[in-house]
């Protein structure tokens, strides 16, 4: 099956302090936690089990709004494991953002936490670089502090959004950022911040005192040319 | 078989809602028939052109040789069918487009007619 | 390296006839929940992409369908390979998909759609636990 070529899948490597000393725990299976300036990157056994930012939403509160969205209160394990990895890699985009240069790891013995939210850290950091480029596309018309508002009027043709699309643009009714969002919804920033980039293309929200970008952005669905893709992401 | 001939013999399909003739680098229709109040046809060209787009950008990453024969969007109550046309030259930009109720169609069908369409179709 | 690979959680996919690889997404964030491939020959993550743009491009033309429901599934037919796009939806909003791409001189659509259907209804179901 040599007939596929893959290019411009290969995400860069990580670099700076801060990554080196993560690197170096994982590569001896330490377990512990890496503080870095606004939280903590957790490894158990060098794999990382979990990551926490002061501004990101933690596990916990997203496991109650995700209990009280569902249908029947409770939360499958699959959609668990969603959460703890969802939880882990927003807070790590948050943190590695900056390209902190500070980092102490304090080791300990052992770590409560699931298995089945461990992941390598080759893979964190390959789905942190992903989201970063991702968030560099999007920083030409929102980043996750940008002030974001209901447009006065309506687009003139139908949309359908999904229910959290929904509550973001009901909860902009006052103007607010997608992080603020994001922090009372308990949903990941950066997910918060991409949909309501896909609002603003959408015609749904605006950025106040943005120039009236280019007629894609308040546009029909065919014109959507600022959409996020996935594919451009990877450099594709 | 000319684009009029082609989308009436589509709009023959059983089931069929609208068909049109799509050129998805602009998202344009070179001719539509059918649609109406639960089918605006020219937002659904539009529609269409950026899941071609997106598939071919995804086919340009893997570096493919592999071809689109076609691409089926089964929702609650239509299927959406494109069949991107074949071009001797290569340098072809057209899809042909049918919207189908799904209580009415009979899908393999469906596809089988399109792809004869496809191939007699001049442009 | 393949994002979180998970040869349980994919076992009764990986029988179906013509496997290349699965994988779930979050349409979202496009970041992949899940993965398993017998072989590195496709690079997954542009594999995952690639669905969950085409599939966000068809959630957002629904709108132009009117009363046609909601996007179920996509299949993209290629020369030698189906890629079978399934909507995964626990609760409202949240959207996973299912991808699994199949060689196709070895693969029978209409039997693997059935067994991958059934396999989605299954993935979320059996499995709840008070939060």
């Amino acid at each position: 099956m040599s007939r596929y070529r893959a290019r411009g899948a290969v995400l860069p490597a990580a670099k700076g302090p801060v990554l080196s000393r993560l690197g170096k725990a994982a590569a001896s299976g330490r377990t512990g936690m890496l503080h870095v300036p606004g939280g903590a990157i957790y490894l158990s056994e060098g794999m990382v089990a979990y990551a926490e930012s002061r501004r990101t939403p933690d596990l916990a509160v997203r496991l109650e709004k995700a209990a009280a969205v569902a249908h029947t209160g409770t939360v499958s394990l699959l959609e668990r494991r969603w959460l703890a990895r969802e939880a882990t890699v927003d807070a790590a985009t948050e943190l590695l953002a900056g390209r902190p240069r500070q980092a102490r790891f304090r080791a300990c013995a052992e770590l409560d936490v699931s298995v089945a939210a461990t992941m390598p850290l080759a893979v964190l950091i390959s789905e942190v670089s992903r989201r970063h480029e991702i968030s560099r596309q999007m920083s030409a018309i929102l980043t996750a502090d940008t002030v974001i508002a209901q447009r006065p009027r309506l687009p003139g043709h139908v949309v359908r959004v999904s229910d959290f699309q929904w509550a973001i643009v009901m909860l902009a009714r006052h103007p607010v950022t997608p992080r603020h969002l994001a922090l009372e919804l308990g949903q990941s920033v950066f997910g918060t911040t991409i949909e309501s980039f896909r609002m603003v293309s959408m015609g749904l929200l605006a950025v106040p005192g943005a120039p009236a970008g280019p007629a894609a952005m308040a546009g029909a669905p065919g014109q959507a040319r600022a959409a996020i893709s996935f594919i451009r992401a990877l450099g594709g | 078989m000319n684009i009029e001939t082609a989308l009436k013999e589509a709009m023959n399909i059983d089931g069929a809602l609208g068909a049109a003739l799509v050129d998805w680098e602009s998202g344009m229709s070179l001719g539509a028939l059918g649609g109406g109040e639960d089918l605006d046809l020219d937002l659904a060209a539009a529609g269409n052109t950026e899941v071609v787009r997106a598939e071919m950008r995804a086919m340009r990453s893997l570096d493919l040789d592999d071809a689109i024969e076609d691409i089926l969007i089964t929702l609650g109550k239509q299927y959406n069918l494109i069949r991107p046309m074949a071009s001797a030259d290569g340098v072809n930009y057209l899809f042909l487009y049918i919207a189908l109720d799904r209580s009415r169609a009979n899908l393999a069908l469906a596809r089988h007619q399109l792809r004869r369409i496809e191939s007699v179709l001049t442009v | 390296m393949a994002a979180f690979p998970d040869d349980e959680m994919f076992g009764p996919v990986r029988q179906i006839q013509g496997f290349v690889l699965a994988c779930v997404v979050d349409t979202g964030s496009g970041m992949v929940l899940g993965s398993w491939q017998d072989q590195e020959d496709l690079p997954l993550p542009v594999a995952a992409a690639g669905a969950a743009d085409v599939v966000n491009s068809a959630i957002m033309m629904t709108g132009a369908l009117g009363a046609g429901g909601d996007v179920e599934d996509v299949i993209i037919t290629l020369d030698s390979h189906y890629h079978l796009i399934r909507l995964l939806r626990r609760g409202p909003g949240r959207q996973f998909l299912l991808l699994v791409t199949l060689e196709r001189p070895l693969a029978n659509l209409a039997m693997a759609l059935r067994e991958i259907r059934d396999f989605s209804a299954g993935i979320f179901a059996g499995q709840d636990e008070v939060a």
